[in-house]
């Protein structure tokens, strides 16, 4: 099926590449299909697209990427549907914003995840409700030494 | 919206599972018990409105940024995902 996306246009995706996110994300319900996008050098960066609103798109990484820690305490109901718990991968979603002196930040939500299991390709947005792990945690420096240009 | 006034020490019981106690008041603070099932989530609800925020900020603030080669590569994920190329602005 063709997806619009909101980046890379209009491009043709298998059926079977579509996530269901069956309660859709935190505060959108209604955003329940998504698609993984992984564009030619920003490895390990991944695009989640929604299928249903071409413009709405989520920029998000393994949190292998930013917190080889990172263990966020899950509740087993929470992921009942989400297959086998050895599969499921926590993505974290990470944006930027530009600071007063216009450089940019990038910023990572490590108390909102997106638990995904790739093989039976489900997700669920989970919220951890622990200070350990904030809202917004300025990431900058760990993007940089990445590689990235801005 | 259902309002009950509740005095410290008073309850409410929702369904079958669920029991809210008043614990405390003091000054505009009400402290509250929950007692409920283990697979009902409780959460502050402005809690669930932040990550809502974020949500809605993250997706308005996709970062036009180009990376070197070298990154870790998740290879779990790319039989699932998607190559794609930016459409041209």
């Amino acid at each position: 099926m063709v997806v619009n996306t909101k980046i890379f246009g209009p491009i043709d995706v298998p059926e079977e590449s579509i996530i269901l996110f069956p309660q859709g994300l935190v505060g959108l319900p209604w955003l329940q299909r998504f698609v993984l996008i992984q564009e030619e050098g920003l490895e390990p960066f991944f695009t989640l697209q929604s299928v249903d609103e071409a413009d709405f798109a989520l920029w998000i990484v393994p949190s292998l990427f930013i917190d080889p820690e990172y263990a966020p305490p899950v509740d087993e109901i929470e992921i009942a549907d989400l297959g086998n718990k050895d599969d499921i991968l926590p993505m974290i979603i990470v944006w930027t914003e530009e600071t007063d002196d216009g450089s940019h930040k990038t910023y990572a939500n490590l108390k909102a995840p997106l638990l995904i299991n790739p093989k039976i390709k489900k997700g669920r947005q989970v919220v951890i409700d622990i200070e350990e792990y904030p809202l917004k945690k300025d990431i900058t420096a760990v993007v940089d030494s990445a590689g990235t240009n801005a | 919206m259902l309002v009950l006034t509740r005095k410290k020490g008073e309850a409410i019981v929702i369904g079958d599972n669920i029991k809210i106690v008043v614990v405390s008041v003091s000054g505009d603070s009400v402290k509250i018990g929950i007692e409920a099932p283990s697979d009902v989530k409780i959460l502050r609800a402005e809690l669930l409105e932040a990550v809502k925020d974020i949500n809605v900020v993250a997706s308005k603030a996709i970062p036009h940024v180009k990376m070197k080669k070298g990154g870790t590569k998740p290879s779990i994920l790319t039989d699932l995902t998607i190559k794609a190329q930016r459409k041209e602005n």
